[in-house]
């Protein structure tokens, strides 16, 4: 016979969610598990941030916590937790320009905070493959600097798409936009992005 | 090949068709002119090596004892928002006094409502109706109080599990603002550069139905609010109520003004208005959204024009619309003022600060994040010591001003009421 904690492990969200408004709190706890990497990695690349994301992250699951009775199941649980995300990302954001914080600050976003990698890493020994590894981690470089560089609205919907890759549609319910305004948004940010990396690269003396 | 689809037609859809989002009728005609169109063919590449950088990048994982930090800050009674902390006012808390307040208020009306306001609802009840209106935005949003020139006021009363050391170097977020579809009733300007020692108040009532002070609503309504309101004035423009109040709260008090502007057109009780009386939505978990807390989109939503610009899950109306709730719940105004930076109305709001002068938000108050990249409007008045040349110099700076006449007060004060447009400049 399956343990509770396999039981809890297989089952999909919204399984989780109705034994939690029946009062399974182990249930709750294996959505934070299922979901915590997903949550607080947003929360770093929208707040540019290890410290406030991981506040930010813990809050987001304290209001989901609070307010999971009140989700109604016609979404997926995940766009749910998506949009929670955002608002309070948001949030934080206003916090922090009302502080008078810098707005983009890759800055206390250490480069290499933001994938999770952990301090700098040794630059690679010589050879073909290790210059390969240094332009591949310069652009990568450049990819997160200008990611932090960008309008709120570009990044988030980038985030959502290129980087967690919800559909359209979810999107659409996580950003409560209408198609239209996703498929134009997407690509509006995604030729925004390019252009910062084209300008980048090029000021880099590489090639685009 | 499909002759309609144009250049510009075939570059709009690069990104639905390497998402695989293109109809399917429209795929052969891009791929036709993508082969006949080296320059396209070249954009498509540089989007998908965008699109598979950003999907290379790693997962992050959460910190070690992150389960474990939420479990604590749930026990602990946490809401997900930071209680008190740097003049923020801490939702629940006000929402029980705001039912406290209704409560009283409603409770002295049976004894001594008059005759010509018994159609208008609790609220229409003098300066306690003030803190109330007062205490409703803070329900709909946060009230800003100037921050405590003090040590900050504790974060929370629950250990914070995990995060160690490090909070306390960074102090956390605080649920500011948000709350999408409340904003309907009137946001305190959040975020707009230093904290306002005004708030403007989304209100409801006649202004021709202006009471007096009921000393015993008012009194009873601030013993159960805990809200004192110190000196209620009544020198503002027809429409505008202002009161001076403070807010009794464990350890001191904090002190402010709450100006109640907008429209007040008689409307039937607002109680009846679940968006205006019962904020149960406060922190944007949107949850949000009251009505709506799958996050799914309504229909006016989902079927208002398309604004590009428009920031997410900020504004619940179209630019043009909000522009037309605005002037409507402000009255006319002198002009406008085009912004296009990505912090336009924060500028606008610095730099008419940094003057020592005033700005009033009045109307339905967009978010603070309204203004981040959004097209959206906020009809403001200012209050200028100087020259007329000075005025028009400091909100020329700001953008493309269109200024009618300017009024000059007995007090030695220009005022203006204008609208500001927000348009990104993308």
């Amino acid at each position: 016979m399956m343990g509770q904690a396999q039981q809890l492990h297989d089952a999909e969200d919204g399984e989780l969610v109705r034994r939690f408004i029946e009062g399974d709190g182990q249930a709750f706890e294996a959505l934070v598990v299922r979901h915590r990497n997903r949550v607080f990695g947003l929360c770093v690349r929208l707040l540019s941030s290890r410290t406030y994301a991981e506040e930010a992250a813990q809050e987001v699951f304290v209001k989901v916590y609070r307010n999971l009775a009140r989700f109604r199941g016609d979404s997926k649980f995940t766009t749910w937790l998506y949009r929670v995300t955002l608002n309070h990302c948001r949030n934080v954001q206003a916090y922090r320009a009302r502080r008078h914080e810098k707005r983009h600050d890759s800055l206390d976003a250490r480069p290499e905070d933001e994938d999770g990698l952990g301090p700098k890493r040794e630059l690679p020994a010589g050879g073909a493959s290790a210059e390969d590894e240094l332009l591949k981690g310069e652009r990568l470089a450049f990819l997160r600097e200008e990611m932090a560089r960008l309008d709120p609205i570009w990044r988030e919907i980038l985030l959502l798409r290129d980087v967690e890759g919800l559909s359209y549609d979810e999107i659409g319910a996580a950003l409560d936009l209408a198609a239209g305004t996703v498929k134009s948004r997407i690509h509006r940010a995604r030729g925004e992005l390019r252009k910062r990396l084209t300008r980048r690269l090029r000021e880099a003396g590489e090639t685009p | 090949m499909d002759e309609s689809m144009t250049k510009t037609d075939a570059r709009e859809a690069l990104s639905a068709y390497i998402d695989g989002e293109l109809p399917a009728d429209q795929v052969a005609s891009l791929e036709a002119v993508l082969a006949e169109d080296e320059e396209l063919a070249g954009e498509l590449r540089a989007l998908r090596d965008v699109v598979g950088e950003l999907a290379s990048l790693p997962e992050i994982e959460a910190p070690e004892g992150f389960l474990g930090a939420v479990m604590a800050r749930v026990e602990a009674g946490e809401t997900g928002d930071v209680e008190g902390e740097d003049g923020v006012i801490d939702f629940d808390a006000e929402r029980r006094r705001i039912a406290a307040l209704k409560e009283a208020a409603a409770a002295d009306s049976e004894q001594d409502r008059p005759a010509n306001v018994v159609s208008l609802g609790w609220w229409l009840k003098g300066p306690a109706i003030v803190a109330a209106a007062a205490l409703l935005v803070i329900g709909l949003g946060r009230l800003v109080i100037p921050p405590d020139p003090g040590p900050p006021a504790m974060m929370a009363a629950a250990p914070r599990a995990s995060s160690g050391p490090a909070l306390a170097e960074a102090p956390a977020p605080t649920g500011l603002a948000a709350g999408d579809g409340l904003a309907e009733a009137g946001e305190p300007p959040l975020g707009l550069g230093e904290p306002s020692p005004e708030v403007a108040v989304g209100f409801a009532g006649s202004p021709a139905a202006r009471p007096a002070s009921p000393p015993a609503a008012r009194k009873s309504a601030e013993r159960r609010s805990g809200i004192r309101v110190a000196d209620d004035r009544t020198d503002r423009p027809a429409g505008v109520y202002a009161a001076e109040y403070e807010i009794a709260e464990e350890g001191g008090t904090e002190a402010g003004e709450a100006v109640a502007s907008a429209d007040f057109a008689p409307q039937p009780d607002s109680d009846a208005d679940p968006k205006l009386a019962e904020p149960d939505d406060p922190d944007g978990v949107s949850l949000a959204e009251p009505d709506d807390p799958d996050g799914a989109i309504g229909e006016e939503e989902a079927s208002a024009p398309m604004d590009d610009m428009a920031f997410g899950l900020a504004p619940k109306r179209s630019a043009a619309k909000a522009a037309d709730e605005s002037d409507a719940d402000a009255g006319p105004t002198a002009g406008t003022l085009s912004v296009q930076a990505a912090d336009g109305m924060r500028g606008v709001d610095a730099a008419v600060r940094a003057r020592g002068w005033t700005i009033r938000y009045l109307g339905p108050q967009p978010r603070a994040v309204d203004f981040d990249g959004a097209t959206t409007s906020q009809t403001v008045e200012i209050a200028a010591r100087g020259t007329e040349d000075d005025l028009r110099s400091v909100l020329r700076a700001q953008g493309n001003l269109r200024l009618g006449a300017v009024t000059a007060g007995a007090d030695g004060l220009l005022r203006v009421r204008l609208t500001v447009v927000h348009a990104s400049a993308e």
